[in-house]
């Protein structure tokens, strides 16, 4: 059960974060909601692509990290193998939430905003209550250890860079809302159907994925394409839709991990 | 009056009335223009205002509205269903119920395995619908047809709707007056003008003076004011087949916000007839429909207490009389009855709405340019409608002619050989030794696919002799995969779909997406 708190530099003021163990929240995931605002970082590696929101049905930008629901391939023996994590998964285990004693009876979505508290998730596997000495853990978990608060308390680089991530991602799923809600009023977004054979000869196919429509992109009005001009959405349009050949980089990914599978397999039966 | 046919008035605004006016509207365009649509509705006689079950139909025809289901559902206090439950139907008692879903059976198009489930029926241990299709599964635990990530109108498990016809008639309107280019006249048609040739020319109404029209829809409701009053157009009574001619009909609240709301319409067997049992959104809506001469009202009215419970002290009940039957033909001249105004049988399998759809199609898509060319028009309105009363007759009638129940007259009298149409008796005849499969079914008008027959047959217990034609039955092994295939359909689906609430609870948060 994650026990969520307001951070406070007395009551947390020793408390440690394994980066590492804050990353892995992502081992599992197939698809990581992303904002608009990382596109540009997560076209180095991803493909960036629309999915749904399983418990709202809402569309959502996601970078898809793997080809099967539980498959991340970017995430190996134990960590990252990519250089830039969304911030959805960085930012662990932080989160804003509201501040209970500070909100009024008016729930203005300004006033909510300026309500919102840094939290943590106490209960977090990264959360280490105090820095382990260095004969209680292996050294190379010291290095991904990171300290909250200096001795006068004050915030050390770590939490302020994790306080950004926050804001980013409070303000890019404002902005990635309406960036959607703006392509599905224009009707831009399309289904994509993946059918892929593997190494193996197996063949998948991947549901529940949309991306840009490019003919209808190529059609829109001279009024539409002002507004998307005017809302700068031209650019993540295009950063998305080039993004997508890295489906084809996952689909190497996966047939790696298949012979390295069978290669295993072949020495245990030996 | 033109010879080409360029304004369509429409009298009543029921179901029949809007879903007809709005079809005609939407394919030719009436908001440009090209035809007018009109659509004359009495402001004191008001609409029936029962009707809550449908087919999948419903749904192309919503699209063809250009009616978005999110908004359907949350106007119309709408909710899933997934076929029908029929309970008691066969012998009575209480552990008696059988499906009729909406899926065709596992392998359907590739094969027929109705015979194979017959033969193994002891070991397979189930139901034909439970051995063959994964939708009975899905309505006994209460589970909805899609999920929230489903577009709108899309369907992991195939589905109709429960609505409100109240609400559903005035969505229906708002969507054909400020949408589709339907002009609406509040007024009652209190009398006819004729043109020499016999057609309406124009009908008079007490508020608005006369309306003037080239095609006349008449969709008056059980009045057929115009096809059966002015026209003369002869009722066909069938009430030597069909024997419910009463209903009484009930809104049950629930008991709590967050009951569980049934996928599926219930049927329930009674003494003189049945209880029809559909779950909205916010209520239930329950009626014994009866045969009067098999019951009195006042032990009508006490067998729909006892199935309603309690409650039922405090609510208020309307009662309906039914005829059942059709007009002899629905168009002549230039006036065509759909709706009530053609006819009615009982609500047994959700058929009035779906022949209005049916019926508004194809006015909407055969629309006459020209009146020298309506005669045809009407001629094979005609035809395909007659063929398509006659098979629903056949089909509901299906529903009782196999009951084992002898407790009472109404289930008794049903098993009489001559309440049984000679179209359905030879249908019978033929199932003896074949199972029912496609090709008995040879017309492209069949309103009920030869799968809906099978459900009902095998669900009422019937079996035919498979002993003649026992070498053409090599099919084992694909039969045996098919219930297989069963089986694990209904493990995936029953692990990942919502209950029927939840899921429109989040339609009304949510909505469901286009794509
Ligand atoms: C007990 C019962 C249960 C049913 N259950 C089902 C079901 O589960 N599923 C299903 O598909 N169907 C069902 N039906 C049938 C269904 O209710 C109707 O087919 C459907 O509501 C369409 O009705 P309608 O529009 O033809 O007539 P109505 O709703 O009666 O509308 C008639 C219209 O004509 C207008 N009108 C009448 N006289 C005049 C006049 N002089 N001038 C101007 N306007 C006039 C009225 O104002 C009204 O607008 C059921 C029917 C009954 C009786």
């Amino acid at each position: 059960m994650a026990k969520l708190v307001a951070l406070n530099n007395k009551q947390h003021q020793h408390l440690h974060i394994d980066t590492q163990l804050a990353e892995a929240e992502g081992a599992d995931l197939h698809l990581v909601p992303v904002v608009l605002s990382e596109f540009m970082k997560l076209v180095v590696s991803y493909p960036i692509v629309f999915s749904k929101n399983g418990d709202t049905g809402e569309f959502m930008c996601s970078a898809l990290m793997g080809l099967e629901e539980g498959e991340n391939l970017f995430y190996e023996k134990g960590q990252w193998q990519s250089i830039y994590i969304p911030l959805q998964l960085a930012r662990q285990p932080f989160f804003l939430g509201h501040d209970n004693q500070a909100v009024s009876a008016d729930n203005s979505s300004s006033e909510q905003a300026q309500n919102l508290v840094m939290c943590i998730n106490e209960s977090h596997a990264s959360v280490i209550s105090q820095a382990s000495t260095n004969t209680h853990s292996a050294p190379n978990h010291n290095e991904t250890q990171e300290p909250l608060f200096n001795e006068t308390g004050e915030a050390t680089s770590y939490l302020q860079a994790q306080q950004n991530r926050l804001v980013q991602l409070l303000q890019g799923e404002q902005q990635t809302h309406d960036f959607i809600a703006t392509l599905l009023d224009m009707q831009l977004i399309t289904a994509i159907a993946l059918e892929i054979t593997l190494a193996d000869g197996s063949s998948h196919k991947v549901n529940g994925l949309y991306s840009i429509d490019e003919e209808k992109l190529a059609q829109i009005s001279d009024a539409q394409l002002i507004l998307l001009k005017q809302k700068h959405y031209l650019s993540p349009i295009y950063t998305l839709i080039a993004s997508t050949s890295h489906i084809y980089s996952l689909i190497n990914k996966k047939n790696q991990r298949i012979e390295q599978g069978a290669k295993w397999f072949q020495a245990a039966t030996l | 009056m033109s010879n080409s046919i360029k304004t369509v008035v429409v009298v009543g605004g029921g179901a029949a009335g809007w879903i007809t006016a709005g079809r005609i509207a939407a394919q030719h365009n009436a908001k440009q223009g090209d035809i007018k649509v009109k659509l004359i509705e009495s402001p004191n006689v008001p609409i029936i205002g029962v009707g809550e079950g449908t087919w999948p139909t419903m749904r192309n025809t919503l699209i063809q509205l250009g009616i978005s289901e999110t908004d359907f559902i949350r106007e119309c206090d709408a909710s899933f269903k997934q076929g029908a439950k029929f309970a008691k139907w066969v012998t009575g008692a209480e552990d008696d119920f059988y499906y009729h879903p909406l899926i065709l059976p596992q392998g359907f198009t590739k094969g027929n395995i109705a015979p194979y489930w017959q033969m193994q029926k002891h070991q397979i241990g189930k139901s034909f619908s439970d051995a063959v299709c994964f939708q009975e599964a899905l309505c006994e635990q209460g589970l909805a047809p899609k999920s929230i990530r489903t577009p709108e109108f899309s369907a992991i498990a195939n589905y109709a709707y429960h609505l409100d016809a109240g609400k559903f008639a005035q969505l229906l309107q708002r969507q054909c007056t400020q949408v589709l280019g339907v002009e609406h006249i509040l007024g009652d048609v209190i009398n006819v003008k004729s043109a020499v040739n016999g057609d309406v020319a124009a009908v008079i109404t007490q508020q608005q003076g006369s309306i003037e029209g080239d095609l006349f829809v008449d969709c008056s409701g059980f009045k057929s004011l115009l096809l059966g009053e002015h026209l003369g157009v002869p009722f066909k009574p069938c009430n030597d087949v069909l024997f419910i001619d009463n209903a009484i009909a009930v809104q049950v609240p629930y008991a709590t916000d967050n009951a569980p709301i049934a996928s599926h319409t219930i049927s329930t067997g009674q003494n003189a007839g049945w209880i029809w049992d559909i779950g909205l959104q916010h209520r239930r809506g329950v009626g014994y429909v009866y045969s009067s001469h098999h019951s009195s009202e006042a032990a009508a009215m006490d067998a729909l207490a006892t199935y309603v419970g309690p409650q039922f002290k405090d609510l208020s009940v309307r009662h309906i009389p039914i005829q059942s039957g059709h007009r002899q033909q629905f168009w002549k001249n230039n006036v065509v009855a759909v709706g009530l105004a053609a006819g009615f049988l009982e609500p047994l399998e959700a058929s009035a709405l779906v022949l209005i759809e049916l019926s508004a199609e194809m006015i909407a898509q055969q629309l006459p340019a020209r009146r020298e060319v309506m005669d045809i028009v009407a001629k094979r309105f005609n035809s395909t409608f007659l063929y398509r009363w006659d098979r629903i007759i056949d089909f509901l009638k299906l529903h009782y002619v196999l009951t084992q129940r002898t407790d009472s007259a109404f289930w008794q009298d049903n098993t009489d050989p001559a309440s049984i149409p000679d179209s359905l008796n030879e249908l019978m005849q033929l199932w003896r030794y074949h199972p029912p499969y496609d090709h008995d079914f040879t017309s492209n008008n069949e309103v009920f696919p030869a799968a809906s027959y099978q459900y009902v047959l095998y669900g009422m217990g019937f079996e035919s002799d498979l002993a003649p034609i026992q070498h053409t039955l090599t099919q084992t092994e694909f039969a045996n995969t098919q219930f297989q295939l069963n089986q694990q359909n209904i493990a995936q689906v029953v692990a990942k779909l919502p209950s029927n609430r939840e899921l429109l609870n989040k339609i009304r948060e949510y909505g469901l997406q286009q794509l």
